[in-house]
Order: C-alpha cells, then structure tokens, then sequence
C-alpha cells in the first residue's frame, strides 16, 4: 500500500530525514518510534502534504501512485489521513461543516453521489456514540477550544467516518490522560481491518499497550535504525532510546 | 482644526434641487435654510477632513443628481419594486422609492396596537408639530455635511412611533428602493423614530437599487429610546454595484434603554455609515454588530461613535470586515467616555479579512476616556486566511477553493449569527455565499 524508498527531505537549508525506507501492506500495523527531533513529524508532514518541506531524493508510492505530485485533498481523496499531533483550531467553521464537506468531497473524489443529510447525520451520530461525543461537537467550531483529548477524539471520529485505506497517526498519544487513551485506542482498533493499513508515530510506548503494533520501527537522525516485532517496542520502553541507539551503531 | 472646503459649485444641481423647496416655505423651513446654508458654503466633505480620510466622496461630488418626483414615483409599479428586493419578514412595510412613499408596495394594514407607521411627506403636511421633538434634535453635519443635505433636501421619509408599553413582535421593514426613476436620481428619506418607555421593536431595513443608474441615497435617522425601551435595529445594505449610499443615524437612549444595531453591508460603489449612540442615563446599552464586505472595487466604510454620557452605562461592539479583488472597507470605532461617567463598560472588537492582494481594510478603533472608573477594551485584528487551518481541512480532502470558502463563510457567520430572524439569516448566508460563488450554499442553510 505504502511504499518508502531513499526519501531525503528538507526543510530549508537542513536535511531532515536521510533516506527513509518504509514498506506497509494492507492490513498491518506500524509503529514507529524515536526520540524528539528524530523526524517522525517531518515524515507524517510529507506523507500528509505539506509544502513546508522539499524532497531531494527518493520516491513515495501510495497505492502504486506517485504521492508527491498529489496535492493534499488528493492524498485524502486516494485514502490517505493524517491524525494531526496538533489539530488545528478553526473558530469560525463548526464542526459538522467540516465533517460533512469531507465525508461528501472523498465521495465525490471516489466518483460516488453524496450523501444525503438524514443518512449522513445517522452514520455520524453511531460513530459519535463510539467516540463517547455528543451533539455539542458538532456544533462547536472545529476543535476551538476542545481538550487535548477531546482533539484527539475528534481525529478519531473523523478516521471513522472517513474510513481512510492509509492511516497515519502523528502522536495521537500526546498529551491523553489515560481514559481518553482508551477510547482514541478504542477507535483504532475499531479500524483494524485486512484491506486498511495503520502508520502510528509514537514517542511513548503506552500507546502500544493499547494498539499492537506487528512492525515497530525506531527512527533516529532521519533514518530507520532498526527494525522488529512488537517486542522492539518492549525494548525501547525497558533499555531507553541509548541502547538502542549503541547497537545499531555497532 | 480648519476646515478645507471649496463650498459648492454655483453651477451644481444641488442648487435647483434646494430652489423649489425653499419656495415652497413649508415646516422646518428655518431649519432647512440653515442647513442649505452650511452644505453649500462648505460642500462635499473632504479627505483632508479627519472623519473622511479613508473615504472620498469625490465621485458623488462630481455627478450631477436630480430629486424624483412623485408622478414618476407613482408610476413604477410595485411589482418592480419588489422584485428588487426579497421579502425577509412577515408585517408592516413601508417603502420609499427614491425617497418618497409608494404605497402600493407597502404594506400598513393592520398595523399593531401601539404602533404608528407613516412617511414623513404626510405628517408633515397633515401634523408637522407632531415630530418638532425629534426632526432635527440630534442629527447635526459638523461632521458630516451629508446630513445638512439632507435636512436641507428632505421631502419624506418614515416616522415610527411605538406607545409607551408596547411590544411589537413582528419585525416592521422600511424598503428603500431607489434608481428606479431614472438615472442620477438622489434622495434624501429622513427616518424619525421613538419608542415609549419599556417599548420594544425590530426595524429591518432594507437598501435596494436599480443597476447602471448611478443613484444616491441619502438618509439621516433620528431614534430616541424611552426608558427601558429596546430597538433592534438591522440595516441590510444591497444596493447595486454603482450606487451611492450614504447612511447617518444618531440614537439617544434614556435609562436602561437598549440599542442594537445589526448592520450588514454587500452593495454600492461607495457606502459610508455614522453611527452615532447616546447613553445619557443609568443603565443604558448599546450593541453594534456589523458585517462589511466589499468586492469589486466597493468601497463600504462604517463610523461608529458610542457616548457614555451617564454613569452606569454599557456598550458592546463587533465588526467585521471582509475584502476581496478591489474592495475597499473602512471601520472606526469611536467610544467617548464623558466626564465623572464612571462604572462604564464598554467593549470593541474589529476583525478583519483580507482576501486579495488589491483589497485594503482600515480599521480603527478610538477610545477618549474622561472618568477613572471604567472599563473599556477594544482589539483590532487585520489578516488573511490562516494558511494552517487551510491545510487542516485540505488533508481532510476538501479542495483549496471549498476550504478557503468554509474559512471566510465561518468568519462572516460569527457576526450573521447575532440575527434573531431565521429567514433574515437565511438570506445573509445565501448572499455572503453569493459573493463567494459559494458551492457549499446548501449545507449552510439547513439548521
């Protein structure tokens, strides 16, 4: 589904990440881990399409397309969401427009008719219930002056609204008390299926705990240094990023 | 501080304009010549002036513009009228085409116990003494010569007087509806209005012109607030993209009265409101909600002046203002604080959006302060649309175009929402997506 190979980027004058390699199949669960600064932000941007940043060199294949020549709405359009580690506040545009534009723009994307309101707002309203959200959401603006768990939960909803094929989620942990970690978790799993993919960028472990990942990858200075089963993440949690870090050296 | 003026051009329109209304030596007519007075020594306000710096009148002084008369106003037919101008409320409608009454497309049967309703031509020729306390007790053109052209040109207008007690639940419309007469007509409707203590109304007013006419409207209200009284006030400004419209209105509010004003600008070549607000007692409020949003090359300015002249008094403003292509919007918020007027609270916000690289927004807030105790704060905010938020709802796969319309038709809600009227901000919203070309029209409308 995701194809990674030698991706160099910058932003600016300063190489960030330094020949990433990266292959997830439909149906698999990616962790990938590192310390601050390591580039998880900078490679989640990129995928998502942001145009702070400027490939050098190497490609990224989503579904067989060519992911940099897409503009962002079609990344999403093709399937690609990205949870944000900062969901941005948007005072001024309530919630429900933001959902309804987006659930009826990857329809029409997909060359399928929009859904009408009563249908729409009943397939909302289940996955609201699954989030632990009520009506006030929707009419709020979009995450304007919502918790950090509250943002986070609403990047959720929208995941399960918008049943991406490629999820990527930018520390979606950060900053959850631990039943707000729950429910987010809960929604992830909910996602787990054999025809969608799930990228989670994590600096914490705990996360882990609640989704399993079947690929742990640990990134440093830009680049992939190891790679391995869940176990890896176990790992990280008990020896820290340092002895990770000396034996990949070695 | 002098006054740069060239007076008016002995050869100017005006002049024949004023002629036949200083024959006809009717009521006020003191009033009147002193007002001619003062606009034609002076003339058209000046850029050099303080208040005009940001808005020059000089297309309209360069035109020459007739008054309408009433045969030509009786024969435009009411269905041309209306078309002009959707209804947005159920009740009394007075119109005024170019200026002067047209009944057939008013409506005042069954008026409301409590509520008189009439133009002004017919009090002033049946009662003139009826509105001596009101008709030229408050407006003045020391700031503003537009207002002694009127009080010097005016031949009709509204006056709207609610008893004592009396609350009006159904919304009354004044429909101004002006070029219909002919090309460069102007006008000059005068809008008297009164509530009686604890009286209560929302007036909707309504700017519509015809298109390639080139007409001026010049308006002046003068509305006085009763104890406790309340006003809703809307001005919903859709005149046609060469039109000329000038607005001056000045309310003076006694104890607890309330004061709102909800003004909401799309239309004309030139727009220019003052909005001028007087809380002489206790308890007295103001609140001043306004949209601007000029495109095109409009150029739409609102002044506002809020006096605390009692203590005890309290006023809320917010303005926003969005520019697109040429267009051009003007806000200065003006809050006087008089002197020992203490316990005063009194709020202003302006946001603005910038749309284009051509288009400009001027805002100012003013704040002269003459007593100690009082809380006053104001913010003035000038911006274009937030790149982070765009990306946002891109990576959510709304297109570039449909995002930035949900990031501008978001900002302008936030002030169309103050409308207690369903279909008042119904038609808003379809007109702010009007001016987008707004794709998205349809989700907006329903609740």
């Amino acid at each position: 589904m995701l194809e990674i190979k030698n991706l160099h980027v910058k932003i600016g004058d300063q190489e960030i990440l330094k020949g990433i390699n990266l292959s997830v199949k439909a149906g698999e669960v990616h962790a990938i881990m590192g310390p601050n600064g390591s580039g998880k932000s900078t490679l989640c941007q990129v995928l998502g399409g942001r145009d702070d940043y400027e490939v050098t060199a190497g490609e990224i294949l989503f579904k067989g397309k060519n992911l940099i020549e897409l503009e962002t709405e079609e990344r999403a359009g093709e399937g690609l969401l990205l949870g944000f580690q900062h969901p941005v506040e948007i005072p001024g545009v309530k919630n429900i427009y933001l959902l309804k534009e987006a659930y009826n723009a990857l329809r029409k994307y997909r060359g399928e008719a929009e859904a009408d309101t009563f249908t729409f707002m009943k397939l909302l309203r289940q996955k609201m219930q699954q989030m632990q959200m009520d009506d006030s959401f929707l009419h709020r603006g979009v995450n304007a002056g919502f918790s950090g768990g509250e943002k986070k939960r609403n990047e959720i909803l929208q995941m399960l609204l918008l049943e991406p094929k490629l999820m990527l989620l930018d520390e979606t942990d950060s900053g959850l008390d631990i039943d707000a970690l729950k429910i987010v978790a809960n929604g992830v799993n909910a996602l787990r299926s054999p025809d969608r993919a799930i990228v989670l960028v994590t600096h914490y472990q705990r996360l882990l705990d609640y989704i399993e990942p079947d690929f742990v990858h640990v990134l440093y200075k830009g680049r992939i240094i190891k790679s391995g089963d869940k176990s890896l993440a176990k790992r990280l949690e008990k020896e820290g990023y340092q002895e990770i870090l000396r034996e990949a050296v070695a | 501080m002098s006054t740069p003026s060239v007076g008016l051009k002995p050869d100017s329109a005006w002049h024949n304009n004023f002629a036949a209304l200083n024959a006809a030596n009717g009521p006020f007519a003191d009033l009147r010549r002193q007002a001619w007075s003062e606009f034609s020594a002076k003339g058209f306000p000046d850029p050099r002036e303080e208040e005009w710096r940001w808005t020059n009148v000089s297309p309209i002084a360069g035109l020459d513009f007739t008054d309408a008369d009433q045969s030509a106003v009786a024969a435009v037919s009411a269905e041309s009228v209306l078309a002009l101008a959707p209804s947005l409320a159920e009740g009394p409608r007075l119109t005024l085409v170019d200026g002067l009454f047209h009944a057939a497309a008013s409506n005042l049967a069954d008026l409301p116990e409590g509520l008189k309703l009439h133009p002004l031509a017919a009090v002033l020729a049946e009662d003139p003494t009826s509105v001596s306390e009101l008709l030229g007790q408050q407006a003045e053109g020391r700031l503003n010569r537009f207002v002694s052209m009127n009080t010097a040109l005016m031949r009709d207008g509204v006056v709207i007087e609610v008893a004592d007690n009396a609350q009006i639940s159904t919304p009354v419309t004044i429909l101004h509806a002006f070029g219909l007469t002919g090309p460069q007509r102007s006008c000059q409707p005068r809008v008297l209005i009164r509530l009686g203590a604890h009286a209560e109304l929302t007036l909707i007013e309504q700017h519509v012109s015809m298109a390639k006419q080139q007409s001026l409207n010049n308006e002046v209200l003068e509305i006085t607030l009763g104890e406790n009284a309340k006003l809703n006030h809307v001005i919903l400004g859709e005149a046609a993209d060469d039109s000329f419209m000038i607005i001056a209105a000045w309310a003076a509010l006694a104890r607890d009265a309330h004061y709102r004003s909800l003004n909401y600008q799309f239309g004309g070549k030139l727009t220019r409101l003052d909005l001028n607000i007087s809380e002489d007692d206790t308890g007295a409020h103001s609140e001043l909600i306004g949209l601007l949003m000029p495109r095109g090359h409009q150029h739409i300015d609102t002044h506002t002046r809020i006096h605390h002249n009692s203590a005890h008094t309290t006023s809320n403003e917010h303005y926003r203002a969005i520019a697109d292509e040429h267009g051009r919007a003007v806000f200065k918020g003006r809050i006087l604080v008089a002197q020992d007027a203490q316990k005063i609270e009194a709020y202003q916000s302006s946001a603005n959006l910038i749309l284009s690289d051509n288009a400009e927004i001027d805002a100012k807030p003013e704040l002269e302060i003459y007593a100690d105790d009082v809380k006053c704060s104001h913010g003035a905010t000038i911006g274009q649309l937030d790149k982070e938020a765009l990306y946002y709802l891109q990576s959510r796969g709304i297109s570039k175009s449909q995002a930035r319309e949900l990031l501008i038709f978001g900002f302008a809600e936030e002030v169309i929402n103050h409308l207690d009227h369903p279909e008042l901000r119904a038609h808003l919203t379809r007109r702010v997506a009007g001016n987008l070309a707004s794709t998205l029209l349809e989700d907006f409308l329903k609740p």
